[in-house]
């Protein structure tokens, strides 16, 4: 190295140095905000997994064994089983809600069937309810005094049949909202071109409408068979016999406070997760390539045959969909299933069946609503952040990839990891333990990812030179981030705050291990009916959540509407 | 070590001389080059423009200038005042973006107002302001509008008055005609050249569009490669470019590859051009470029030229509405072909069209030649 090279990293070292120091507030600000939040991403994410980690090489004692307690695991027949059993669910409950929320979307996105907006909204029931409501409801259906038991033909509800079924209602809208957008990405020209060659229907299917749903439909089976292996609602209420993942975590750890050996299965549920997570990540950089600006928006011609075909179907789909959601609320009502059939309200008088009772719906509520609120407001200050930050490119960009991780991990498993890290005296923020801080925090982290997405392609249209125009103005970017972008973000603002909400009330996986006598939550209470068998009880209050999912969206409709209305005089869209 | 600066900065300002002194900046975008030891003087009240194809580097150079994205080595001093390294909040100028970057959510007013309102500037006193600012582009009686209710060239003056609202020494405009319809711009053109003149503020301007470049600018500086090619007033980029690059950037040029046969004189295919000087440092036998602009083609009046006078053919006419451009066959083996403007008139008066065969002149004084790399020097 020449004296020449030295003196110029030298003047551009003590030149990073005096931009940072005539910065300001601002670049304080900045540097502030962002290590914050990693530190609070930190504090509540990547500890608590290493906590989780280190439990799983530990004996219950807190001594270090080495890999003995995978050994163990992986000796135990009745454990491995399990592997086995969630593999196949998965997989074969991926197949089949990809296959019908594909039909479903081609329907709504290709053809000219009626009542196309009815069969959307339809779509999103599953979404408003816990998933332990459609495993209730198959239950009434077809358990052992069910209605149309006799559709089984001798088959039981309890184990796999139940548990796909439940599970292909529970992740349909999941599935179908990838699908309609794989679907509706298309470039019309496209198929002018191939009817200009005189192609045939069959042909231009799997030459043009499939090739180009490709990277939709594998980002379908990935969310579809994540949610599936990491859903703990479903087998527990439905599952019987038949032991999965998710449920060994939960009788490991509650049942029979093994935790150590609740580490190892957590983390083995994790591996499947990380798995789908890398897959989608990397499907998703594709789909992008894939689009052109000057695609132009397909519109499907009438065709009979085609369109009622399509009809049939999606009626049949939605009569599934609202049959399950119906038969939970028809036994929340019925006096005393199947014998007498009157309606009444008594099941829900939780008071009488639950200590707890309709505190734990006030709890959720209140869950809900702060993190709702402490959500929406950490995760815009994150996105604009990541999106709008002028200085240190490289802290934005670790902090957006710690933003992404909370979609590879499971509820169950991060509820898991934070008992073994905030149980601990030693730490600062044990605190917590115990509280509704701690079921807030959990709750923010588990939808982080999602919301954070949502939040970025907000910001990211909003014109990037905002910032230097108010800095050239010499307004700080923090004011012009209240005054201008805040604003324009409304509408992302409200659709992150409704979802973090209608999760939050519906959540069981993340927050099972977490909640204590004071703060159990109304889900909770769905399972702990269900448990003691208060089957009908259980399904009243999965209806209240039902319920309140459905009185928060009516809000934010109307809410949507008054915004536009207001601000109609400079939104365009 | 942050001393060090601040004597050069004293230095700089007993110098008292341009307004805006770039020296030596470099700009990395990992190992991209974007910029090269560009420096240049920028003199107090002048329209510059930076005039290059897209990626040359113009945009870096103006972000550079005002602090957006600070280069990688190098010093910029603003009135002797070295700001290199002080972010854009704390230096002292206006913008203008291509895309206007208005805020949709405030009112024409509001925008105007923007960085007013942090100056602890009284109400009455804002309002007074950004009704001046309004008069000045134009836009009376607009104050209550949003954004979306303007047309493109309205929005441009908006963001215009907003940039000059806080009377900033410079004022720096990125682009700010490109994203508007061909008519709309050329009379913002003008108006643009007005006010700055009238203001007398000291303004960069940013663009691809040479037309836009030489109708407005005091002094046009062409870039390619993150280099800075030539400086100068329109007239002379356009009369003297200093390479082919500039020559062929600039308005049309024909390139007539050939050789020095004697002294200034050259064979291009079967014509011998006689230079009117300018070729003394290349020698017999060397490879060279000869430019004349389509225009510079003379027909009328060729009684009393001597010499580079040839007949040629008309290969082919293309009418562009005021003028037609005629390629013309050069003769010899090399297939060379001439590009011409003539006017309506002329066409006429010569009965000229494809196949017709014409007398030209390629005057001396209006040729310039380069060495065939490119360069002004032999290859």
């Amino acid at each position: 190295m020449s004296v020449a090279d030295v003196t110029v990293r030298e003047t551009k070292s003590s030149s990073r140095w005096a931009r940072l120091r005539n910065g300001g507030v601002e670049t304080w600000a900045l540097l502030g905000g962002v290590s914050s939040i990693i530190i609070a991403l930190f504090a509540f994410l990547a500890l608590p997994l290493y906590a989780l980690l280190k439990k799983s090489v530990e004996d219950d004692k807190g001594n270090f064994v080495g890999l003995a307690n995978f050994q163990e695991y992986f000796t135990s027949v009745g454990l491995v089983q399990s592997i086995t059993n969630s593999l196949t669910i998965a997989v074969l409950t991926m197949v089949i809600a990809c296959a019908l929320a594909f039909v479903f979307a081609y329907g709504l996105t290709r053809t000219c069937m009626p009542l196309k907006k009815t069969f959307r909204a339809i779509a999103t029931i599953p979404i408003l309810a816990p998933s332990l409501l459609p495993a209730i409801s198959l239950i009434y259906l077809f358990g052992n005094q069910g209605v149309i038991k006799g559709l089984l033909f001798g088959e039981t509800i309890y184990g796999p049949i139940g548990i796909m079924i439940a599970m292909v209602f529970y992740i349909f809208p999941h599935v179908l909202m990838i699908m309609v957008t794989a679907l509706s990405t298309t470039d019309a020209r496209l198929y002018e071109a191939a009817e200009a060659l005189g192609t045939a229907p069959v042909r231009v299917f799997f030459t043009v409408t499939l090739p180009g749903a490709v990277y939709g439909i594998v980002s379908a089976a990935v969310v579809a068979f994540t949610l599936t292996i990491t859903d703990f609602g479903v087998p527990k209420v439905i599952g019987g016999q038949y032991n999965v993942l998710a449920t060994d975590i939960y009788k490991q750890v509650v049942g029979q406070q093994n935790f150590s050996m609740g580490a190892v299965v957590g983390l083995v549920l994790l591996i499947p997760a990380l798995f789908s997570f890398v897959i989608d990540r990397h499907v998703q950089k594709k789909q992008v390539a894939l689009l052109s600006a000057r695609a132009v928006p397909y519109h499907p011609k009438p065709h009979k045959t085609r369109d009622t075909a399509l009809l049939i179907f999606c009626i049949m789909m939605s009569v599934f969909l609202i049959g399950i959601l119906g038969m939970a609320a028809f036994a929340s009502f019925v006096k005393f299933w199947p014998y007498d059939l009157s309606l009444s309200l008594v099941h829900y008088d939780f008071d009488a069946v639950d200590p707890n009772g309709w505190s734990s719906f006030f709890n959720s509520l209140k869950m809900a609503g702060f993190t709702a609120v402490i959500g929406v407001t950490i995760i815009f200050l994150g996105a604009y952040l990541v999106e709008k930050g002028q200085s240190f490119p490289r802290l934005r960009g670790f902090f957006h990839m710690l933003a992404i991780l909370p979609m590879a991990v499971p509820g169950l498993v991060l509820g898991l990891a934070y008992v073994f890290f905030f149980s601990r005296p030693e730490n600062p923020l044990s605190f917590l333990y115990g509280t509704m801080g701690i079921l807030v925090a959990c709750t923010i982290v588990h939808f982080y990812t999602v919301s954070h997405l949502t939040m970025l392609t907000a910001l990211k249209q909003i014109d990037k030179e905002f910032e230097s125009v108010s800095a050239s103005l010499q307004v700080p970017f923090y004011k012009t981030m209240l005054r201008v972008h805040v604003p324009i973000c409304l509408p992302a603002i409200s659709d992150v705050m409704m979802y973090l909400f209608v999760n939050a009330m519906t959540t069981v996986s993340a927050v099972v291990f977490l909640y204590s006598p004071d703060t159990k939550l109304a889900a909770i209470t769905v399972l702990n009916l269900d448990d003691v068998g208060d089957t009908a009880e259980a399904a009243a209050m999965a209806m209240v959540i039902v319920a309140t999912s459905v009185t928060v969206r009516v809000l934010h409709g109307l809410l949507m509407r008054s915004l536009n209305a207001r601000h109609s005089a400079w939104r365009t869209r | 070590m942050a001393r060090k600066p601040k004597t050069k900065a004293k230095v700089a300002a007993e110098k008292g001389r341009a307004f805006l002194e770039i020296r030596d900046v470099s700009k990395m975008f990992g190992d991209f080059t974007a910029l090269q030891d560009v420096s240049l003087d920028i003199i107090e009240g002048e329209l510059i423009c930076f005039l290059g194809p897209s990626g040359c580097g113009k945009t870096t150079l103006l972000r550079a200038i005002a602090g957006l994205d600070f280069q990688t080595s190098g010093r910029i001093y603003q009135k002797g005042r070295d700001i290199s390294d002080v972010p854009p909040a704390d230096r002292d100028f206006g913008i203008v973006f291509q895309s206007y970057a208005l805020f949709p959510n405030l009112t024409v007013a509001s925008n105007i107002a923007y960085g007013l309102v942090n100056r602890k500037m009284g109400r009455a006193a804002v309002n007074a302001r950004v009704e001046e600012l309004l008069q000045l582009v134009g836009l009376e009686g607009s104050d209550d509008k949003y954004p979306a209710a303007l047309s493109g060239g309205q929005q441009q003056r908006v963001a215009l008055a907003r940039a000059l609202a806080t009377s900033p020494g410079m004022l720096l405009l990125d682009e700010p005609l490109s994203a508007l319809d061909a008519k709309v711009r050329e009379r913002l053109r003008h108006e643009m050249k007005e006010l700055q003149r009238s203001l007398g503020i000291t303004t960069v301007m940013v663009t691809h569009d040479q037309e836009e470049a030489l109708s407005m600018a005091d002094r046009i500086v062409v870039m390619s490669d993150g280099l800075i090619e030539q400086v100068g007033t329109p007239m002379e980029i356009y009369r003297n470019p200093v390479s082919p690059y500039v020559a062929d950037f600039i308005g049309a040029m024909n390139f007539l590859h050939g050789e020095i046969v004697r002294k200034d004189h050259v064979k291009v295919g079967g014509m011998d051009i006689a230079l009117d000087g300018g070729a003394e440092r290349f020698k017999k036998g060397d490879e060279v470029v000869v430019c004349i602009r389509p225009e510079d083609v003379a027909v009328r009046d060729l009684a009393r030229v001597k010499t580079n006078r040839y007949s040629m053919a008309i290969r082919d006419v293309e009418f562009l509405g005021s003028f037609c451009r005629a390629t013309l066959d050069v003769g010899g083996k090399s297939g060379e072909e001439l590009i011409a403007d003539f006017s309506i008139n002329l066409m006429r008066d010569f009965k000229l069209e494809r196949g017709a065969k014409l007398n030209v002149a390629l005057p001396k004084e209006r040729l310039q030649v380069f060495g065939s790399n490119g360069k002004g020097t032999p290859a």
